[in-house]
């Protein structure tokens, strides 16, 4: 009896053990095989009985009984019945851990904490990187001189700024983490993805400051969003260079979901650009958030414009072919100057979306006949407009690969990795496959940017800055 | 008579005795089951070809950071906490992560954060548990649509901390770990083995499924057990779906090979976790659907 208790206040490897354990190892081997054999009898003779002892042994104090009046599925059903007569409560679940030395909670206990470990010795080799970083003025504000405000929202503010190490321009996020509910899930995820994504086409982050009250990121900065470019060259860019810019998009696009990373937001706004025609794309904030977001971090409303049918019906449904439709729709954009489906409301945005591409049915979107918000909108039934007519700039390569693109079902959509191979690229040639993650596109000296038919002015925006400026730009 | 297996461990080790849910109610619709494990079981078309593009990728970039977030020997430098105390803290998020609903991937992250911070900083018995739920909000933010409110982490902590001081804790920890938070979890590399499993020729999805439901019981038992620290995600995930289809005599199993690790590895693996298993019976068939539990019967059923 004895023996048997010991035995149950063992819960762990991690504890020391005895022979106990080794004997209870055989003695469950044995069990186990007695059982199975017992099934196998069992079936044999078509009983169920089996079956009856599992159900009871999940049956007693299950921690996932489900919750009154709801989870009402034949599983919970059974489980819930079989110990009926325990109440669960709050206390069950929310209690003050006794752990091994219960002194009471010295107020200070926090300072204390992150003094002591100050004077511990540094046990990673990255920590003590990470001080001779420091060393050098990374991780400190000062190394950073504030300029323009560019923008400011509820959680963060961007400024444009100068690094006194490097001179270069960079732009500075910042957070402020004091809030009621703590740090800001958006910093969270966007500082944790980006530190592991390193690529030509997303933007860097250089540096992290981390001060009492808030978080800076220190960004690489780039002059020019896709929107802007697109006001700069009048609405009108060389089809060459749509195909360029596109490329770059969809091998950010492909690293991303190669990574099990998604967008979310894209949007010409969250594509930069810099003098060189390199685009990036930036604000990860929204990455791993499974639901729509209506509020972006500097508080504007949400574009609906890039959103997919599928998420504007309702579907929460979260993987990478959420982001294709976006690019289809920066596509168009970039080739019409003008946005593909501008909607204000999700009723009109479904609207511009099936007068163009028609109204969906069964054939083009299995399932979608039975979908309620669907039924409750009764658009009338347009017929699909051949695209061509719409953006007659598009090459037949082009068109099809938009047409790929903006699919109904989401999982037919061409994927990003796909679609870099499709044929429309195939005139950029060979070597764009085989650049290495962090090399430009404008590393391969084939690559190069016409002039856009409609810029007014110098030759490419922001060329009276000049010096950086590729000659291939003219 | 003695039960092996029935000695409801991690139980006695912290947990709470009685079952969870039913006092505060599903928070997102859903009933008591993480919407991990509910969404696992109709696993879209859409996820299913997002997996066909990119799984091998998916798999080879997680594999790749492993050992960096790999904790190495968390409490070596602990005055204070035990490996006693981490199972009873451990034992404790259990229950409280399926409470909310949140999935395993989170409930891995906030041990990974746990375990990484501990290698780093001493911790005061007293706020240990704070910690934990600190690394549990954390996790949430980067993983779950609706985190769990700081107000309702302090209820389950009885009111003993304040807001403010979990806030500056929250801070800490993101400082100390500079922001890597991105680990690859054991959640991961169970789903990318079944899935693999799945698409290979004459696969049989019902064994699939009980294996990957059993296997991911199984790890959610070794996040609580201090031994398995030592073993990468993907070690505990092969090992766990290997054990699951062992113990479920399942006619095709997992071919292990396609985890990459020796044999030798793998059986270590295997047999830590059956001796786990054999010790947790109870707890670990609180842990599975019941349509797995079973499946079960050598689980233990004393009381």
């Amino acid at each position: 009896m004895n023996k048997m208790k010991n035995f149950k206040r063992r819960f762990s490897l991690s504890v020391p053990r005895t022979e106990t354990i080794e004997e209870s190892l055989t003695e469950f081997t044995e069990q186990f095989n007695q059982l199975n054999n017992q099934r196998n009898e069992d079936l044999a003779q078509g009983h169920l009985q089996l079956a009856q002892l599992g159900r009871e042994v999940a049956a007693d104090g299950s921690p996932v009984s489900p919750p009154e009046g709801q989870g009402r599925s034949p599983v919970a059903a059974v489980r819930y019945r079989n110990h009926g007569q325990r109440r669960c409560s709050m206390e069950d679940v929310s209690r003050r851990l006794s752990l091994p030395m219960d002194i009471r909670l010295p107020p200070e206990f926090l300072q204390k904490l992150q003094m002591e470990s100050l004077e511990l010795p540094k046990p990673l080799s990255r920590m003590s990187r990470r001080a001779s970083l420091s060393d050098i003025g990374f991780g400190k504000l000062e190394t950073y001189i504030k300029l323009d405000k560019l923008g400011e929202g509820t959680y963060a503010t961007v400024f444009k700024g100068r690094s006194k190490l490097t001179e270069n321009l960079v732009a500075l996020k910042e957070i402020r983490l004091e809030h009621e509910e703590g740090a800001p899930c958006t910093a969270i995820r966007e500082v944790s993805l980006l530190k592991n994504l390193k690529h030509a086409n997303i933007v860097t982050l250089h540096d992290i400051i981390h001060t009492e009250r808030c978080l800076t990121l220190v960004f690489e900065y780039l002059d020019n969003d896709l929107k802007q470019y697109l006001e700069n060259c009048g609405n009108l860019m060389s089809v060459h260079n749509v195909k360029i810019f596109m490329f770059q998009l969809l091998r950010g696009l492909a690293y991303c979901h190669g990574r099990k990373i998604l967008h979310r937001d894209l949007k010409p706004q969250n594509l930069l650009i810099n003098e060189r025609g390199e685009l990036k794309l930036a604000d990860f904030g929204l990455a791993r958030a499974k639901s729509v977001p209506t509020k972006t971090y500097s508080n504007e409303v949400v574009t609906l414009w890039y959103r997919p049918p599928d998420v504007l019906l309702g579907s929460t449904e979260y993987s990478t072919p959420i982001d294709m439709w976006g690019v289809g729709c920066i596509h168009y954009e970039m080739v019409t100057g003008r946005p593909m489906f501008p909607g204000s409301t999700v009723k009109e945005e479904l609207h511009l979306i099936f007068r163009l591409l028609g109204t969906p049915t069964e054939d083009t979107w299995p399932g979608i006949t039975s979908n309620e918000e669907f039924k409750a909108y009764n658009f009338s039934q347009y017929r699909a407009q051949p695209l061509i007519n719409h953006a007659p700039r598009l090459d037949s390569e082009g068109v099809d690969l938009l047409t790929n693109l903006l699919l109904y079902r989401a999982k037919g959509r061409i994927s990003a990795q796909a679609a870099l191979q499709h044929p429309y690229f195939r005139s950029l040639g060979e070597r764009v496959h085989l650049l290495p993650d962090t090399a430009s596109i404008f590393s391969l000296k084939e690559i190069q940017l016409q002039r856009d038919p409609g810029h007014r002015g110098s030759a490419f925006p922001h060329s009276a800055r000049g010096k950086n400026r590729r000659q291939s730009i003219f | 008579r003695r039960r092996a297996g029935g000695a409801a461990a991690l139980r006695s080790a912290g947990a709470p005795a009685a079952p969870l849910g039913a006092a505060r109610g599903a928070r997102h619709g859903g009933g008591a089951w993480g919407r991990g494990r509910r969404r696992r079981r109709g696993e879209s078309a859409q996820e299913l070809q997002a997996f066909r593009d990119y799984g091998e990728s998916w798999y080879r970039s997680r594999k790749g950071l492993e050992s960096r977030f790999q904790p190495r020997e968390p409490l070596a430098r602990q005055p204070q906490v035990t490996a006693e105390a981490r199972c009873k803290l451990v034992s404790w998020l259990i229950p409280v992560h399926r409470h909310f609903g949140l999935s395993l991937e989170a409930l891995c992250l906030a041990v990974n954060i746990l375990d990484r911070f501990l290698a780093t900083t001493p911790v005061a018995a007293d706020c240990f548990q704070l910690l934990g739920v600190t690394a549990l909000l954390i996790a949430c933010k980067q993983v779950e649509v609706h985190p769990p409110s700081v107000k309702e982490l302090l209820a389950l902590c009885c009111d003993v901390f304040t807001r403010q001081q979990l806030r500056n804790l929250e801070c800490i920890v993101l400082h100390r770990l500079d922001f890597d938070l991105a680990a690859p979890t054991v959640s991961f590399f169970l789903e990318h083995f079944s899935q693999v499993r799945l698409e290979a020729r004459g696969a049989d999805a019902g064994e699939a499924a009980d294996a990957r439901s059993l296997a991911a019981g199984v790890a959610e038992l070794s996040l609580a057990d201090y031994a398995f620290t030592k073993y990468a995600p993907s070690l505990l995930a092969a090992s766990s779906l290997g054990l699951a289809d062992r113990l479920l005599r399942h006619r095709s199993p997992l071919d292990l090979r396609i985890s990459g690790y020796p044999e030798g590895l793998l059986r270590d693996c295997m047999d830590q976790l059956q001796l786990l298993v054999c010790l947790n019976g109870r707890s670990l068939s609180l842990l599975l659907p019941s349509e797995v539990a079973q499946k079960c019967p050598w689980l233990g059923d004393d009381r």
